[in-house]
């Protein structure tokens, strides 16, 4: 009698942290070609930078081989003249070839929204959560977000021509392979300054390499600006429990009552 | 013996997996959480009883018919932004003292008087509301966490939540009081505490019921009921940034004070 009660307690103990425990199965993804790629992301090391974003000199990350934040690839894109001249215009007097472009021709120091995917290249955290018919995008700059819409829609036509663009998705072996375009032209496509038209499409291809690590393929395509298309990658850290995305939001310290629009 | 044990725990694993004791244990399981996804927005809760007013009584700018139980300061503050002409008993305040109309980021609160959409996702650990007006984010952390010491006061403010039977509860703190609580004009303090409960109440509706609680602003804590219709498929949240129309290469960021309201 003694061992059945034990027996029923033990058995009752054992559902308990088994059925706890187990992962809720939540539906994320389309299909078997789809992956998890749900996490706070940030640059390798982020989550350990002082408060006071101490660390490495651009140069000497890319000294040390790490791609500095500010671009998606060490090589010069190929520019077509018009390109080259706003390129140039926006670093004048810049010594560093990683220092950010001027600040007084910088849409982002200006107020503007980043835009996609210059948002790629500022030193804030974002947020993947995804069902299976969108993957969002939600970033600390700007609180700005992107849908990715992985539900089979094409680009509609007459859809207006915004800061993020309009993004479409689908899996492909564990990929989300997006493609945006209907870009506009206001914002830089990196910290530095180089420029886009609203020609501009983006190809990303988003891979949960590891379960702490994350990487971004990109091909820019923007004939008006590039001569050919061109690729560029970003690797981001899964930051650990309890790293929140803090609000952010450009410019709110010169709201003003008084001052309209 | 030992062979006893074993088929013993082998038959009370089994028997109490089908016991509603394990259901109980797995309370927030997908199965019991209530779907309240979707987008939502006050397009076809139809019109009230008065001008101002929808369906379900509440004003579209607001939250209650009765003006809040507003301290003297704030009930100033309320009359001098509300005095001039209005279109109706309901309207918003006017815009000349309108910080959403100069640019200031709306509330938390204010985001459910606007006559624009908003999407509710749910996610493991946490809710997103995506609202269309001015792109914000509002995260809802439904992991257990409580509200952090010595966080900042956010435009957003800091919530939490979890599901209780058929509704989601939140909790919300550190709300900017820079931003008004609705756009009627109601003001209040940064000790501004808002519990919400939404509920599905039929497919197509969306209610949100809320307890304003603010010593500094209100009498007394107070309370209002909001619907939202589910949108059809198709309508899509579309991209819109607040005084998209004022940026400007050149007009660059200078730190300001800004006067308190009249």
């Amino acid at each position: 009698m003694r061992n059945i009660v034990l027996g029923l307690l033990l058995g009752a103990a054992g559902m308990f942290v088994i059925l706890r425990w187990m992962p809720a199965p939540a539906a994320t993804t389309t299909g078997p070609a789809g992956a998890d790629l749900t996490g706070t992301w940030d640059r390798p090391g982020a989550a350990k930078e002082s408060p006071t974003g101490a660390g490495f000199t651009q140069n000497a990350q890319a000294r040390l081989g790490i791609l500095p934040r500010q671009v998606f690839t060490s090589e010069e894109p190929p520019m077509t003249p018009w390109a080259a001249a706003k390129f140039a215009e926006a670093r004048k007097g810049k010594d560093d070839i990683y220092e950010d472009g001027r600040d007084e021709l910088d849409p982002s120091y200006n107020c503007f929204p980043p835009g996609t995917p210059r948002v790629f290249t500022i030193p804030r955290p974002f947020e993947i959560r995804q069902h299976p018919d969108v993957v969002l995008l939600l970033f600390e700059t700007y609180s700005a977000m992107r849908r990715i819409h992985t539900d089979g829609r094409g680009h509609p036509d007459g859809y207006p021509v915004t800061w993020m663009g309009h993004s479409i998705g689908r899996w492909e072996d564990g990929t989300l392979v997006a493609d945006t375009t209907l870009l506009n032209d206001k914002t830089w496509l990196d910290a530095l300054g180089h420029p886009h038209s609203d020609a501009l499409r983006v190809e990303e291809r988003f891979r949960r390499v590891a379960q702490d690590r994350l990487e971004i393929d990109f091909v820019f395509d923007d004939p008006k600006a590039y001569i050919e298309p061109w690729t560029g990658k970003k690797v981001y850290e899964l930051m650990p429990p309890g790293f929140e995305v803090m609000e952010d939001y450009t410019c709110d310290d010169r709201l003003q009552l008084g001052v309209k629009r | 013996m030992l062979r006893l044990w074993m088929q013993c725990m082998l038959v009370a694993g089994v028997v109490l997996a089908a016991l509603p004791i394990t259901s109980l244990v797995l309370a927030q399981t997908p199965a019991s959480i209530p779907d309240l996804s979707g987008v939502w927005e006050r397009r076809g809760v139809g019109t009230g009883p008065e001008p101002g007013l929808g369906a379900d009584g509440a004003p579209a700018f607001g939250f209650t018919k009765e003006a809040p139980p507003l301290q003297p300061w704030a009930l100033e503050q309320y009359n001098a932004v509300r005095n001039g002409p209005l279109r109706n008993r309901y309207d918003k305040a006017l815009d000349e003292f309108d910080p959403g109309l100069h640019c200031f980021p709306h509330g938390p609160t204010r985001l459910f008087t606007v006559p624009w959409p908003f999407e509710l996702h749910q996610f493991p650990h946490v809710v997103v509301l995506l609202s269309e007006w001015d792109h914000w984010v509002r995260r809802i952390y439904m992991d257990g966490r409580g509200h952090p010491d010595g966080y900042p006061v956010t435009w957003m403010g800091h919530s939490i939540g979890k599901y209780e039977d058929d509704a989601l509860v939140v909790d919300t703190v550190k709300i900017n009081d820079r931003a008004w609580v609705d756009a009627m004009g109601t003001p209040h303090s940064p000790d501004l505490h808002v519990v919400e409960r939404f509920r599905r109440v039929n497919q197509e509706t969306l209610e949100g019921s809320f307890l304003f609680e603010d010593p500094k602003a209100f009498t007394r804590p107070w309370t209002a009921k909001k619907v939202f219709r589910l949108q059809p498929p198709g309508r899509d949240i579309m991209e819109h940034l607040i005084c998209e129309d004022w940026l400007e290469i050149g007009k660059k960021r200078q730190p300001t004070i800004a006067p308190s309201f009249p």
